[in-house]
C-alpha cells in the first residue's frame, strides 16, 4: 500500500520534471491521486473496473445477427431477453454441477522444460502475409503523420 | 411410501414359545413367503414399469399369470413352479423377484422376520420395517444406491419417458449436495434443469432446433436433455418472470426489473458458494468488522452507501456506449464473486441506440431504473435468510457519469468527481487553487466531495439565477441520481489504455521540444517501427492512436525499446530524466 503510494508520487514527480507541458486529465488525476484510496478501502482497484461493460459491446457485436428485427431497439431486445435467459446457465449456476476438483500445486501446469511447446520461443512464426505487411506499414506510416 | 424411500431395518421383539413349536413356527412362515412372493410375481409384471418408480396407485392392476384364484398357499406354489418349468415365466424381467424367492428358500431366516431361539427358549422376532431414508449419506452410501437403482432400472424392464427423471431426481441431486457427505458429479453426469438447459442454450447460442438435434444423436430421453416441447414451455414462463422480462420503449430495450434481476443473481450465488465476502478496510488495512444488522437508509439521505461495518452487497452499475453499430449499454454485476469482469456475471439492464453517439442518452437510459435503484438500495437483498445492504457502485464512461450527475464535464474548472480540485491554476480561480488545490500539484491535500453537496443540487430549482464557481463546484444541472462520491470509479480499464496511448506521445513531444518538429517526426517514424520490430504492436491511427486489446501490457512488458529510442535524441542528462519517467 505504501509501496503504491510512493509509486504514484514517483511517477507524476519524473512526469512533471521531464514533460512540465504534460495535461493531468481527470483520469490521470484519479489515478494518481485517488487510485491509492481506492486500494486503501477496497483492496482492490481492478475488481471495480468497467472490463465487463466494456466486454458487451464484443458480445453483442457477434450475436446482434442471430436476433433480427426491422428496429435496432427490437434487436436489442431480442438480446436483452437472450441474455437474461442465460442467466440460468451462469458460472455460479453451472458449477453446482460441475465435477470438484482438487486445485493443482501452484506452477504445476507451467511449462518448465524449455523445449515445451507452450512456450513463446518454441511456437512456429506464421509469416505475414505482403498485404498484412502493407498495411501494418501503412498504418504506422499514418499514426506518425497524425502525432 | 415410494420404494426407493425404504430403509429396511430390523426391530426386535421376544416372545416366549417352546422350542419344538418354534422350528414349525418357522418352516409354516418359509412357505408362506414363498406363496406371498409368488402372488407378488404376478402383479409385479404387471406394473413393472412402475414398481420401482412410480409412487403406489390406489388402482390394482390384474396379475398377468392366473394365480390370484388359489386359495391356499401351496396351491399357488405348485402352479408357479409348473409355470417356471414350463418357461412361462420370464426370468430376466423377473430376475429380482426370483431371486428373492430362491433367497426365501435358501437362506433361513431370511424373510420379512427373522426368528431366533435362545437357549432359555425364547424366541426373539426380528421384523424389517420401513423407516425414512437419510437425505444425506456418504460417498459409499451414496455409491451403493447409485448401483442400486441402475439394478432396479435394468430389472423394471422398459421406462417410459416420463418416469427417468423420477428416478434421476431421487438419487442424483441427493449425490450431487456441495457439502461434505458428497461425491459431486463423480458417477453421473450433470443433469440440468429444463430452465439451466435454456439458458445453456442461449449462453452459447444454440438454437432448439440445433439442441433438439443433438438430443436425437445422443439418445433422446436418456441423455438428460430436455424436449423441443419442454424448452420452449421454459422459455415462455422464464420470459414472464420480473427479472428476465424485457421491456421496449422509446429509448431502447431495458429489463424491467433491475431489483429482481440483482435478487436472483445474489441468492444464486449464495446457493452455489460462489459467495465472496467483500469488506470495507480500515487505516490499518484490516478489514472492518460486520456487526451491525440491516437497517435501510436515513430517510431523506441517500441511499447506496451503508456503515462500513453493516453486512452488505456490492452492486456495480456501469454506462457505456459502444460497439458497431453504437449502442448505449447498462450492466449491472455482483462484486461478491471471484469473478465479477466477467460479462456472463454481469447483468445487462439495457441496450439502447444512441441517437449521434451522445452521452446524454445514456443519461435518459437510466431514468428508466432509478426507481429500481432506489428500491434496491431502500430494501437491501436477501442473502439466505438475512436480509444486507447494497452498496452501489457507478463506473463507466467519464462522460455518460457527467450527464448522470449533472456534472459540466472532464472540461470544467472543477473535473474530479472526487475532490474539489480545480483543473489547472488560473488567475481568475487563484481563491479557489488556494481553498480546494489543483490536479496539478499533485502531493497536496485534496478537499474531498461529499454526498450532501450532490443532494442539494438535486433539490435544487434550475430557475435560479447563475451561481458563482464555489457554490456549484462543476455540478450545474440537476443530478439525476445521488450516490457518494466516493462510489464513483472511472480509472481502470481506461487510464490503462489512455496512459499506454499518452506515453509514446510524450516521448516525440519532449523530441519537438528538445530539437525540431522535424526531428519530432522522424522519431515518430522511427518510433513507429522500433514498436512494430521490437514490441509487436502497431497503434491504429484512428481513436487517437491507441493501442489494441492486450498491446497495453506488451508495451509497458517492453518499455526499454523506446528507452534505448530516445539515447540518440537526447544527451545523458536529460536522457536519465526521461528514462526515469
Amino acid at each position: 500500500m505504501r509501496q503504491f503510494r510512493l509509486d504514484t508520487v514517483a511517477v507524476v514527480t519524473h512526469l512533471k520534471t521531464s514533460v512540465p507541458w504534460l495535461y493531468v486529465s481527470p483520469k490521470l488525476h484519479t489515478l494518481l491521486t485517488h487510485a491509492a484510496e481506492i486500494l486503501q478501502l477496497f483492496a482492490s482497484i481492478g475488481l471495480y473496473g468497467e472490463q465487463g461493460l466494456e466486454a458487451w459491446h464484443g458480445t453483442l457485436n457477434h450475436a446482434r445477427d442471430r436476433y433480427p428485427a426491422p428496429t435496432e431497439a427490437e434487436r436489442a431486445a431480442g438480446f436483452s431477453l437472450a441474455m437474461a435467459l442465460a442467466r440460468d446457465a451462469s458460472p455460479a449456476v453451472l458449477r453446482r454441477h460441475a465435477p470438484r476438483q482438487e486445485p493443482a500445486q501452484s506452477g504445476a501446469r507451467c511449462a518448465s522444460k524449455v523445449g515445451d511447446k507452450r512456450r513463446r520461443d518454441n511456437k512456429p512464426v506464421l509469416e505475414e502475409t505482403a498485404s498484412l505487411k502493407d498495411k501494418a506499414k501503412r498504418e504506422r506510416e499514418k499514426w506518425a503523420g497524425n502525432l | 411410501m415410494h420404494p426407493l424411500l425404504v430403509r429396511p431395518t430390523v426391530r426386535r421383539s421376544i416372545e416366549a414359545a417352546c422350542g419344538r413349536g418354534s422350528l414349525a413356527l418357522q418352516l409354516v412362515n418359509e412357505r408362506e413367503q414363498v406363496a406371498r412372493l409368488t402372488a407378488d410375481l404376478a402383479s409385479a409384471r404387471a406394473r413393472s414399469a412402475h414398481f420401482m418408480c412410480a409412487p403406489p396407485t390406489a388402482v390394482e392392476v390384474r396379475p398377468v399369470l392366473p394365480l390370484a384364484g388359489f386359495t391356499s398357499s401351496s396351491d399357488r406354489c405348485r402352479a408357479f413352479l409348473s409355470d417356471l418349468r414350463s418357461g412361462r415365466v420370464d426370468r430376466e424381467a423377473d430376475k429380482v423377484l426370483l431371486n428373492k424367492i430362491a433367497s426365501a428358500l435358501l437362506l433361513t431366516g431370511a424373510g420379512r422376520e427373522i426368528r431366533l431361539t435362545h437357549r432359555n427358549r425364547v424366541v426373539s422376532v426380528y421384523s424389517k420395517q420401513a423407516s425414512s431414508r437419510k437425505v444425506f449419506v456418504r460417498k459409499s452410501q451414496a455409491n451403493k444406491r447409485l448401483a442400486a437403482w441402475r439394478r432396479e432400472r435394468g430389472a423394471c424392464g422398459s421406462r417410459t419417458a416420463s418416469e427417468a427423471p423420477v428416478v434421476a431426481r431421487d438419487v442424483a441431486p441427493k449425490t450431487n449436495q456441495r457439502d461434505t457427505l458428497v461425491g459431486r458429479g463423480t458417477t453421473e453426469p450433470a443433469r440440468l434443469s429444463v430452465e439451466e438447459q435454456v439458458g445453456l442454450s442461449f449462453l452459447k447460442g444454440v438454437s432448439f432446433g440445433a439442441w433438439n438435434m443433438i438430443r436425437l444423436a445422443f439418445g433422446r430421453q436418456r441423455s438428460w436433455m430436455a424436449t423441443l416441447l419442454a424448452l420452449r414451455r421454459a422459455r415462455r414462463v422464464m420470459s414472464e418472470r420480473p427479472s428476465k422480462k424485457v421491456v421496449v420503449d422509446g429509448t431502447g430495450a431495458h429489463l424491467k426489473s433491475l431489483s429482481h434481476a440483482v435478487q436472483e443473481m445474489v441468492s444464486s450465488l449464495f446457493e452455489s458458494d460462489n459467495w465472496v465476502e467483500r469488506y470495507l478496510y480500515a487505516a490499518s488495512l484490516r478489514p472492518v468488522e460486520r456487526i451491525g444488522v440491516f437497517e435501510g437508509p436515513t430517510p431523506g439521505k441517500p441511499g447506496g452507501s451503508p456503515a462500513a461495518s453493516t453486512p452488505e452487497v456490492q452492486v456495480s452499475l456501469g454506462l457505456d456506449k459502444g460497439g458497431s453499430p453504437s449502442l448505449g449499454k447498462i450492466a449491472a454485476g455482483i462484486l461478491n464473486q471471484a469473478h465479477p469482469g466477467n460479462p456472463d456475471n454481469t447483468i445487462l439492464v439495457a441496450v439502447c441506440p444512441t441517437e449521434k453517439d451522445k452521452d446524454q442518452d445514456l443519461g435518459a437510459m437510466l431514468e428508466r431504473h432509478l426507481p429500481e435503484l432506489d428500491r434496491l438500495m431502500r430494501e437491501g437483498v436477501l442473502v439466505g435468510a438475512a436480509r444486507r445492504a447494497v452498496r452501489l457502485f457507478l463506473t463507466g464512461e467519464l462522460a455518460a457519469m457527467c450527464t448522470v450527475f449533472g456534472h459540466k464535464g472532464p472540461n470544467a474548472t472543477q473535473p474530479c468527481f472526487w475532490c474539489k480540485s480545480t483543473k489547472a491554476p488560473s488567475i481568475r480561480h487563484t481563491s479557489l487553487d488556494a481553498e480546494l488545490g489543483t490536479m496539478i500539484g499533485l502531493t497536496t491535500q485534496r478537499t474531498l466531495r461529499d454526498v450532501e453537496h450532490l443532494d442539494s443540487r438535486r433539490a435544487r430549482d434550475s430557475n435560479l439565477p447563475k451561481e458563482i464557481q464555489l457554490e456549484h463546484l462543476s455540478i450545474e444541472s440537476r443530478p439525476r441520481f445521488v450516490i457518494d462520491p466516493r462510489l464513483i470509479f472511472v480509472i481502470p480499464l481506461h487510464a490503462t489504455k489512455g496512459g499506454t496511448s499518452r506515453l509514446p506521445r510524450l516521448a516525440i513531444e519532449s523530441v519537438i521540444v528538445a530539437h525540431t518538429t522535424a526531428k519530432g517526426d522522424v522519431f515518430a517514424a522511427e518510433l513507429a517501427e522500433k514498436l512494430y520490430q521490437g514490441v509487436g504492436v502497431v497503434p491504429v491511427p484512428y481513436h487517437g492512436g491507441r493501442f489494441i486489446g492486450g498491446e497495453c501490457h506488451k508495451n509497458a512488458e517492453k518499455s526499454d525499446v523506446v528507452c534505448r529510442l530516445l539515447e540518440s535524441f537526447f544527451r545523458a542528462t536529460k536522457l536519465s530524466a526521461h528514462q526515469r519517467a
